[in-house]
């Protein structure tokens, strides 16, 4: 197994090469303005999402975090 | 109980003689009531509270069979208590706990019919599923804990819900195999141990508890365990 690092530095390697593709116009894709738009900023959406639902998971987690009463 | 299975509860101790005539207590009422085979080791690392007078008390109550009693001159750290532990272990299977209580044994026979239930080769405590949980904790500590073990399930994907818990039960082989392959220290050794066993392709079965922080003694939980954890996390990150 390659180490998790690996992983991740592939998966977003593999992003950014797809993105760099569209903004540098390298494909053969006509896209409008808001497409254009969305492309150029999908690295910042996607962090941005990520973020939010961690922190809205996260804090599910902590309102359901369980209170045990201390028994002997 | 017809089987022959015999669990060694390994009791690594640093100045916690006011814990250790209870946990010990403990131990003995649900080993009894649950009708296993038995011992527990305590391996004092030389505690300046005289931990070891209070042991050998006790193992004069309960007995040298039940109680067995492995000091080191001095404190040498966890991981290396462990090691020191199985050693002397005359179980084939071998449960790891803290002394101070936060662990209660009540949780043991859950474990070990867990461990019969799918002859998995690890049963590791979780305060993070089911009925698992922590008492008295503020919403800071509560964040915290969350958020850690958010960020180590999202880097690690370790297959085990608590990685930093350390009340686990483990074959005998299989502990002693992931001991001798573990570098780390402190938190990030229980963390370490279940990675490697995911790496080695071990089982592991999870059983819910419910965590209490120590009454006795000091705790020791500060900026530098975060630190310690966060380069733990990004070696294992980046290595496993
Ligand atoms: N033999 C030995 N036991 C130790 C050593 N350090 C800690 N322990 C024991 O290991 C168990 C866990 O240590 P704790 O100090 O409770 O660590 P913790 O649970 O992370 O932190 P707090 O409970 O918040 O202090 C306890 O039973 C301690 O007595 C050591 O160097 N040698
Ligand atoms: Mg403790």
């Amino acid at each position: 197994m390659i180490p998790k690092l690996f992983q991740w530095l592939l998966g977003a390697g593999l992003f950014i090469a797809v993105w760099l593709a569209f903004v540098l116009e390298k494909v053969d894709i006509q896209l409008t303005e808001i497409q254009r738009t969305l492309v150029l900023i999908s690295p910042l959406l996607a962090v941005g999402i990520f973020g939010l639902v961690s922190a809205v998971i996260v804090l599910y987690r902590v309102s359901t975090f369980n209170d045990c009463k201390e028994a002997g | 109980m017809a089987d022959r299975d015999k669990y060694s509860v390994l009791l690594p101790t640093y100045n916690e003689r006011e814990n250790l005539p209870i946990i010990i207590w403990l131990l003995v009422k649900y080993f009894n009531e649950s009708g296993y085979d038995y011992e527990i080791i305590v391996i004092d690392d030389g505690s300046p509270d005289k931990t070891l007078d209070v042991a050998k008390q006790l193992q004069k109550i309960y007995g040298s069979e039940k109680i067995v009693l492995r000091p080191r001159e001095k404190k040498l750290g966890l991981g290396t208590a462990y090691i020191h532990g199985i050693k002397h272990a005359t179980g084939n299977f071998i449960i790891i706990m803290d002394a101070d209580l936060s662990h209660h044994p009540k949780f043991i026979p859950e474990f070990i019919q867990k461990q019969k239930e799918g002859n998995f080769d690890v049963v590791s405590g979780t305060r993070y599923i089911g009925d698992g949980g922590v008492a008295g904790w503020d919403f800071r500590r509560k964040l915290v804990s969350r958020g850690a073990n958010y960020i180590t399930q999202i880097l690690l994907r370790p297959g085990a819900s608590d990685l930093t818990g350390s009340f686990r039960l483990y074959k005998k082989e299989v502990l002693q195999k992931l001991v001798n392959s573990c570098i780390s220290k402190g938190y990030v050794f229980q963390m370490e141990m279940i990675i490697r066993a995911r790496q080695f392709g071990y089982t592991i079965g999870e059983v819910p508890i419910s965590f209490v922080d120590r009454v006795y003694g000091e705790s020791k939980l500060g900026g530098s365990e975060i630190i310690q954890f966060l380069k733990g996390l990004l070696y294992l990150f980046a290595t496993t």
